[in-house]
């Protein structure tokens, strides 16, 4: 199911509120009210009670009291259908009675328990054959012994006021409601508002206008500004991500098209005339070279793509670290010997590693090849492998290299930097090596660290969790 | 004609160097980074540089905005990867006068060095015609009076010179500046051997010179200035 709109949802919350609000207000003035006529007409019965029963304390004759009572008990402007009964405790006739002579019956119906105690006064409610009545019930010493005096009226007024009061209460609550429920749409409408125009400016943001949106600049209520700032944040992420891929695609090309380059213009330079046969035969190995540097810059490429484009890792297996770092030793102190270096790797402890071989050998391929690369002529890289405490070791590798500046240290695991652009190019690295290394770690669950010192060459620290 | 290329992939300068120099004849000087390019473009009357951008301790652009800057007015032809719209406009914006992005083909990269110098001398066709003298510079031939004639490129390399400006005086500290690069030895009476061997070949008869000495200056292909 769609949920409701927000303008629909909150003016129904606050129509609901203010609905509540006066049928509560109405409640309490129609109980109000109520009780009010109630009094006043209890009141009114009151007075004629008592003034039957002070009329009970004259020495008159039975008849000059039913003429004095008669008199009394005229009809009031609320007090409609009175009716009454005079009579003495142990007495079956009464003393006076209205001529209806209904309140007999009435008197009859009120169970004993409900009566009035001697001495006593009650208001009592009773049903007639007009609707309902009240009555009141005075029992007092008199004159003339324990006298019983009961007054009752109709309480159709009670009710007919009651009614048309309710009828206006409902008129009024009705209206009002409907006021507030137009109300509160309007200012529910008016308070959104901010969210359409930030939804405007949102909706015009495309990939190429990234970076240039001004959400700042909205005059956003207070509530919104978080809401507004986090979407900021994410834009501005976003745009970094974009820029950052398009300054990988810019790079990526440049490495590319330079061996490129190289490659075509050597061709076309040894093909503008006839040459020896020695000078075709250098034109196709350095292109052979230029092929290489391309099919090595690819290879990296594509290890970092497919590395950028899924998470984890693929084919994990319990990888012997040692007998890894002992092969690849091997393999690059064959290619040290050449320059007369040596790379040693010896009594490594056995550590097993949770990950990727490929991607091992890899990142630790890399981290010895700069090493044999870029370490001193003849110098020795060492090896070694540490389990530490708890879950993790270490691999340092370290050559006896100059000291790298700090301010090329932080940059070194930047994709395409190369500190050294000159010499890269006889080498042929890309600057891609350390960024693939690093990302290896990491997906392994650990990082690499590089120190340098003058004295000390430079050492590369390698963390990762052991099994 | 002589041309610097500024260059960090030295192999690249060298092919490029290689096929100036055997196509169409031109003294070719080679830095591989940009202070030294820098230095040398300001410190050596140049036809043309040739300028990469990604360059070791100086730019390309800034080499291009310090000769600009020092009112040099010598041909830029930016050789760069960099191939978006806006460096090549930022590039042309700063002074350069042609820009090529790698890979390139070297016969365009011919053909646009060639252009530019021709442009630089105020020649509008690759055909100059001097009296009886017609030295085609894309097709590197030479033609006196209806023949072909073939030359080496030492006397070509001068004709051209002389051609490109023609009617004026070219002293012969001129000639030396834009024949000959850093690496080749030349002996102080290189010039006045290459002229008489081409006055050898163009000789348009008695009392006539093709090839003028203005005495204590230099030397005028073609008529002599007022």
């Amino acid at each position: 199911m769609k949920p409701l709109p927000l303008t629909w949802r909150v003016s129904l919350l606050v129509t609901l509120v203010l609905a509540g609000v006066i049928a509560a207000i109405s409640v309490a003035a129609y109980l109000e009210l109520r009780e009010a006529l109630r009094a006043s007409f209890d009141e009114g019965l009151l007075v004629v009670a008592k003034g039957i029963s002070s009329e009970m304390d004259e020495p008159e004759s039975p008849e000059d009291l039913q003429a004095e009572i008669r008199r009394m008990v005229r009809p009031a402007a609320h007090l409609k259908s009175v009716e009454y009964r005079v009579w003495e405790d142990g007495h079956a006739e009464d003393l006076a009675a209205s001529p209806e002579a209904e309140s007999r019956d009435e008197v009859a119906a009120i169970p004993e328990a409900k009566r009035p105690e001697p001495g006593s006064t009650r208001f009592l409610s009773t049903r007639g054959r007009d609707g309902p009545r009240r009555m009141v019930w005075m029992r007092r010493a008199t004159l003339r012994g324990r006298a019983n005096v009961v007054v009752s009226a109709s309480e159709g007024y009670v009710h007919h006021e009651m009614s048309e009061f309710l009828g206006v209460l409902l008129g009024i609550g009705g209206v009002m409601g409907l006021g507030a429920a137009a109300v509160a749409m309007l200012i529910v409408v008016w308070g959104l508002r901010p969210i359409g125009k930030t939804a405007a400016v949102l909706a015009g943001i495309t990939h190429r206008s990234l970076g240039q949106e001004r959400l700042g600049a909205l005059s956003a209520p207070r509530e919104l500004r978080p809401f507004i700032s986090t979407l900021s944040e994410m834009l501005a992420r976003l745009n970094r991500g974009i820029l950052q891929q398009q300054q990988f695609t810019a790079d990526a090309s440049h490495e590319l098209r330079t061996p490129l380059a190289l490659a075509k213009s050597t061709l076309q330079a040894v093909r503008s005339r006839d040459r020896e046969a020695a000078e075709y035969r250098r034109a196709v190995d350095e292109t052979l070279g230029d092929l290489e540097r391309m099919e090595r810059l690819i290879n990296q490429l594509l290890v970092l793509t497919r590395m950028d484009e899924t998470e984890g890792l693929a084919d994990v297996a319990d990888v012997p670290l040692d007998a890894l770092l002992v092969q690849l030793a091997a393999k690059f102190d064959a290619r040290a010997r050449a320059g007369g270096g040596r790379v040693v790797a010896e009594s490594l402890p056995a550590v097993f590693v949770r990950g990727n071989e490929d991607l091992l050998t890899r990142l630790f391929g890399n981290l010895l090849d700069n090493a044999v690369t870029h370490g001193p002529e003849g110098g020795t890289v060492r090896i070694w492998l540490e389990p530490l405490d708890g879950a993790h070791c270490t691999v340092s590798i370290h050559d006896a290299g100059g000291r790298i500046p700090p301010e090329v240290l932080s940059r070194l695991f930047d994709r395409f930097y190369r500190a050294d652009p000159s010499r890269a190019r006889t080498t042929g690295g890309a600057g891609l090596g350390l960024a693939i290394a690093r990302e290896i770690a990491r997906r392994h669950g650990g990082d690499i660290e590089i120190t340098s010192a003058p004295d000390s060459g430079t050492r590369v620290v390698v963390h990762l969790p052991r099994v | 004609m002589r041309v610097l290329i500024v260059e960090d992939e030295a192999r690249l300068a060298r092919n490029i160097a290689q096929v100036l120099t055997e196509e169409v004849s031109y003294a070719v000087d080679i830095s591989t980074e940009g202070e030294d390019g820098l230095h040398m473009a300001r410190t050596n009357p140049y036809d043309l540089i040739i300028l990469d951008l990604l360059l070791p301790k100086l730019g390309g652009l800034e080499v291009l905005r310090a000769l600009r800057a020092g009112k040099s007015r010598t041909p830029i032809l930016i050789l760069t990867a960099r191939d978006t719209t806006a460096e090549i406009r930022r590039g042309l914006d700063l002074g350069a006068d042609d820009y090529l992005t790698k890979p390139f083909d070297m016969g365009e990269l011919v053909a646009r060095c060639r252009a530019i110098i021709r442009r630089a001398y105020d020649r509008p066709t690759s055909v100059i015609t001097v009296e009886g003298l017609k030295i085609n510079t894309a097709a590197h031939t030479v033609t006196w009076r209806g023949k072909t004639t073939l030359l080496t490129a030492m006397e070509y390399r001068l004709l051209e010179y002389l051609a490109m400006r023609a009617g004026e005086v070219v002293s012969k500290a001129d000639i030396l500046d834009h024949l000959y690069d850093f690496g080749s030895e030349n002996l102080s009476n290189v010039v006045e051997v290459y002229i008489s061997s081409l006055r050898r070949r163009f000789d348009p008869g008695p009392r006539h010179r093709l090839i003028h000495t203005v005495r204590g200056q230099g030397y005028v292909l073609g008529a002599l200035p007022e």
